[in-house]
């Protein structure tokens, strides 16, 4: 573009702040939103996957009580297997000045899968005697390379000297029991040893790390790489048929499966919302470049008669969305990237040890921002079409006035009891067609953004109301050991007057369709409930199982399917029909009665305990059997802290939302009023009082606002299960919300509007009908 | 002035229809006509005469539905949107009742713009010191009186050096003493620089400084009188 044309754009988008603002915003907020999740989802991506590749992250695991050298070589000689390790995982003790830390211990026979990454020292080495501990911890704990340590592990003591600080990928997400509900960084540790260095009387490996040779990829998994881990694993479970053997794909490694939860539920708030602003954003573009094109008809005309050809006035005139756009995508993106992505980015940190953790820019935030450039110019273009089209002549000629009536309306016998007022608006709503679209769509996307976030707040703070109040009203829940036997776990049930659980981690298939899901059997009792979709109280049935609504959407279930599932240690597979659909906040899955799960020859074997009774925390450290001791009031706070990343989210949103309201509405009223100011000059010529003049604007918009809100609180609603249902893989909601939400987002989209519409219509009081009427210059 | 012997506008049977749906007007009908280099020619008639599509049938500012017009050797009608343009940008200027200017540029950046049509004007400080508004640089059109924007809207025009001027009503929006000094500078591009200029009026006294006067009626040429002895346009008064 030309420099007299390019000062004229700018003087011109000053001369039109308001409207041009209102798209700047729109950019702005969409790419803020969409670059800070991107920035951190991307950099978490990229980062994990260096960091996999860098130190060869397992494929997958086989874990067991006790695995022999032999055992190794049969998979081993696996054909699909490139390489595997021994490894004996247990926690432990170290004392530093007095004080009993826990410390997670690995003794291995290689480092070659999920390798240790050297900070400080001395790499792995066989032959080497000592001990490399958790970079995390050490500093923490103030650990050096060649400190002397007091450990203590499977109850005897003993000393190593330190030979390296490192970091493993195993632990990237790493809680040391199941005492905590998030990972603590640096309270306690992990450390990896030689298998020679272990201080007991023999060491059993209780886990095989397994590298494949045709899975290449370490983080984001393609089809064929999970085809090729269900294969081998299918193969491995054949191959320890009778051996209580748990196989762990790469993808249900607790690490991964909590990146990808992470980046997931980002991915879905990245798309849903600069979505929606960059569709306010076009909106806003048809408003206003429509009108601008209008009152710059004559200069139009005079381009072209001056000999402009008629690109280069489109150019020029497309150019004031795309430079708007570009100016709030590039500012919105940089300003994303240092506030709420820095932000989510720490929190993060405070749960994830990874060292490539970084922010990084990808090419879909490219990608994005041109595509809203091309749309914007797109839309630009339809918008000023019509005029710019034209012959010079043509265009110079001042535009005849619309002929049109109010339709079919005018004939029906409604028509004659209406006021003037109302005939007036029908007619104006007839005539500007596209300006009260326009309108109504502008109010329908304010209030369903308005409700998606005052509704996303209220579901995500009511998911522990939900799970605690009334799922699992138990005061604590006590976890027990694997192979804990059931008498043991009867008699706790009898002493805290408890209820009998058994939940594990397995496989759950419907033909080929498989998932990683729990199972739950339920011993009787009303500690542990189910719900449906509409919160009715729901109970198991006798002869089959309930299935979580995102399972059965998963699996593509439907009531009267057969599934079936495998118990570690049991060769045969469980088959069972599905009876009902309930909805699990996470841990989703299938749930059965205990006396079904015997009736098709499953043995109870129970592993939690829902109590109101209190349970002394001392019995994790006293008991052998009990591993956790979980109270509610506990994890209730470490919910709220967990989600403290998605309330920071939720609120930006919210406070995006009004602003975007204010300008959406200011934008469109002023827009409205602009086209329509000399009818009023003529009306107030004619005699009506300011006072008429005002009700006539007011009965129209709220009209408009009526329609925009009742239409926006539908789309709202839909956009909101939409965006919960999608946000985490593993998490769901019942998706009723309070009037609260509903009742903010009509009273902040409808106040908003008519305290806009109100002084707006004010300025028909100071109108200068002279000048209103004197031309369309 | 020197006799004219060549023409550079030539009209042969230009006819104009605007249809609007059923409604059909036909605004100019069979019109022949020669408009010869260096010539002031003032059109003349009622609104709704056709003087105005006249006007911009000549310029390419629209389509004549029929007939041929040539500008030189080149029959106009038969040039295409693109080629159109130029013959716009780089040989006619044009110079409206409501001056037209952009209301976003100042008085320099109005006449600069031309340069942005790729073609060589004149220096824009030389083009507002002919009009006597070089110090007026740097205002903005709604920073000035109607004559000074119209005096504008003519350096705009004449920075191009085009080989036609157009203008239409060029004084409607003018005082007396404003409209004078306006028709004095489109009387000297015709004169001193030998410039053609067509100018549309309903103004019957501006026939007394045209070389040739063109009475418009119902979309026909009613009359086109000589005039030997032109005034000076400062002479007029009305």
């Amino acid at each position: 573009m030309s420099k007299n044309l390019a000062k004229k754009l700018i003087r011109d988008l000053k001369e039109n702040l308001v409207q041009f603002l209102a798209i700047f915003l729109m950019c702005f907020f969409a790419m803020f939103i969409m670059e800070s999740l991107d920035s951190v989802v991307t950099g978490m991506g990229n980062s994990v996957d260096e960091y996999f590749t860098l130190t060869n992250f397992m494929d997958m695991s086989v874990a067991a009580e006790k695995f022999s050298k032999e055992d190794m070589s049969l998979i081993l000689n696996l054909p699909s297997v490139k390489n595997a390790e021994l490894r004996y995982t247990t926690n432990g003790k170290i004392n530093i000045r007095g004080e009993e830390k826990k410390l997670e211990f690995n003794f291995i026979e290689e480092n070659n899968i999920s390798k240790m990454m050297l900070s400080k020292g001395t790499h792995y080495d066989k032959d080497l005697q000592g001990i490399w501990i958790d970079r995390y911890f050490a500093e923490a704990q103030g650990i050096e390379v060649g400190d002397s340590l007091s450990l203590k592990c499977d109850g005897v003591a003993f000393d190593e000297i330190v030979k390296g600080i490192i970091e493993n990928p195993d632990h990237i997400y790493f809680k040391i029991d199941n005492t905590y509900t998030e990972p603590k960084v640096g309270e306690y540790g992990y450390a990896f040893l030689d298998s020679g260095e272990y201080p007991g009387s023999e060491l059993h490996y209780d886990t095989i790390y397994i590298d494949l040779k045709n899975v290449s990829n370490q983080f984001n998994l393609t089809d064929n790489d999970k085809k090729e881990i269900e294969a081998v694993k299918f193969e491995i479970q054949n191959l320890f048929a009778n051996t209580n053997v748990t196989c762990e794909s790469k993808k249900d490694n607790g690490a991964h499966q909590s990146i990808h939860s992470d980046i997931e539920s980002n991915e879905t708030l990245e798309i849903v919302f600069p979505c929606l602003f960059i569709s306010i954003a076009l909106l806003g573009i048809v408003s206003t470049m429509t009108r601008l094109v209008l009152k710059q008809r004559t200069i139009i005309g005079t381009f072209k008669a001056l000999g402009f050809a008629r690109e280069t006035v489109f150019i020029h005139y497309i150019s004031y969305s795309v430079f708007v756009c570009l100016m709030g995508c590039v500012l919105g993106a940089v300003a994303g990237w240092y506030t709420l992505g820095a932000y989510i980015f720490d929190v993060f940190r405070l749960y994830y040890c990874n060292p490539f953790a970084r922010l990084e820019i990808s090419p879909r935030v490219i990608i994005v921002i041109s595509l809203v450039l091309l749309m914007s110019a797109l839309t630009n273009y339809l918008s000023c079409k019509g005029i710019l089209s034209q012959r010079a002549s043509e265009i110079l000629r001042p535009e005849p006035p619309a002929v049109s009536g109010a339709g079919f309306i005018e004939k029906t016998f409604i028509w004659k009891k209406l006021s003037f007022a109302s005939r007036w608006n029908v007619r104006d709503i007839n005539r500007n067609k596209v300006r009260t679209v326009a309108g109504i769509i502008g109010v329908t996307l304010c209030t369903a953004l308005l409700l998606t976030a005052f509704g996303m707040d209220e579901l995500d703070k009511g998911v522990s109301k939900w799970q605690y109040t009334r799922l699992t009203p138990a005061n604590f829940e006590i976890g027990f050991a694997p192979n804990t036997s059931y008498s043991t776990v009867y008699d706790y049930s009898r002493r805290y007057k408890g209820q009998m659980v058994e939940k594990i981690q397995t496989d759950v298939n419907k033909n080929d369709e498989k998932g990683l899901y729990y199972v739950t059997v339920m011993d009787e009792g009303n500690l542990y409930r189910f719900q449906d979709a509409s919160g009715k109280y729901v109970g198991l049935p006798d002869s089959g199982v309930a299935v979580s609504s995102k399972v059965m959407e998963e699996m593509e279930l439907r009531i009267g399917d057969i599934i079936s599932f495998r118990i570690p240690g049991v060769k045969e597979k469980f088959k069972a029909k599905i009876y009902s659909v309930f909805k699990a906040p996470d841990e989703q899955g299938i749930a059965m009665k205990r006396k079904f799960f015997e009736s098709i020859n499953g043995e109870f074997k129970p592993n939690l305990l829902y109590t109101n009774m209190t349970v002394p925390k001392r019995y994790i450290t006293e008991r052998e059997e009990i591993i956790s001791v979980f109270e509610k009031e506990e994890y209730i706070r470490a919910m709220k802290l967990k989600s403290a990343a998605t309330d920071q989210e939720v609120y930006y949103i919210m406070i995006i939302a009004v602003m975007l309201g204010i300008v959406v509405m200011y934008n469109l009223g002023i827009l409205s009023f602009v086209e329509k100011i000399r009818e009023v000059a003529t009306l107030k010529v004619l005699g009506f009082s300011t006072k008429n003049i005002r009700w006539i604007l007011n009965q129209q918009s709220i009209i408009i606002d009526g329609i925009g809100t009742v239409i926006g609180l539908i789309l709202g609603k839909q956009i909101l299960v939409f965006t919960m249902s999608n946000i985490d893989y593993s998490t769901d909601y019942i998706y009723k919300i309070s009037f609260k939400p509903y009742l903010i987002s009509i009273m902040v989209s409808f106040i908003l509007s008519i305290t806009v519409n109100a002084i707006i219509s004010s300025r028909a009081k100071t109108i200068n009908m002279v000048e209103a009427l004197k031309g369309v210059e | 002035m020197e006799e004219n012997t060549k023409a550079l506008i030539r009209l042969e049977k230009v006819g104009k229809i605007y249809k609007n749906g059923p409604v059909v007007y036909e605004a100019l009908h069979d019109v022949d006509l020669e408009i010869m280099e260096g010539e002031l020619v003032v059109i003349l008639g009622p609104s709704g005469s056709g003087k105005s599509t006249l006007l911009n049938v000549v310029g390419g500012l629209d389509a004549a539905t029929g007939g041929k017009i040539y500008f030189g050797d080149e029959e106009i009608t038969a040039f295409n949107d693109e080629r159109l343009g130029r013959f716009r940008a780089k040989d006619v200027g044009i110079i409206f009742q409501f001056y037209n200017l952009v209301p976003s540029l100042t008085a320099y950046e109005n006449v600069d713009l031309m340069s942005d049509l790729g073609i060589d004007i004149m220096d824009p400080i030389d083009a507002l010191k002919l009009v006597g508004l070089a110090d007026k640089k740097d205002n903005f059109p709604s920073q000035m009186s109607g004559g000074q924007q119209q005096r504008i809207a003519i350096a705009r025009a004449i920075a191009k050096k085009p080989r036609l001027l157009l203008c239409d009503e060029p004084t409607g929006a003018l005082d007396t003493h404003t409209g004078r000094e306006v028709l004095k500078l489109l009387q000297d591009q015709s004169r001193i620089d030998g410039r053609t200029v067509v100018m549309v009026t309903h103004n019957a006294l501006f026939a007394e400084i045209a070389d040739k006067v063109i009475m418009v009626k119902n979309g026909t040429i009613d009359e086109i009188i000589a005039n030997d002895k032109p005034k000076d346009a400062l002479e007029l008064d009305w």
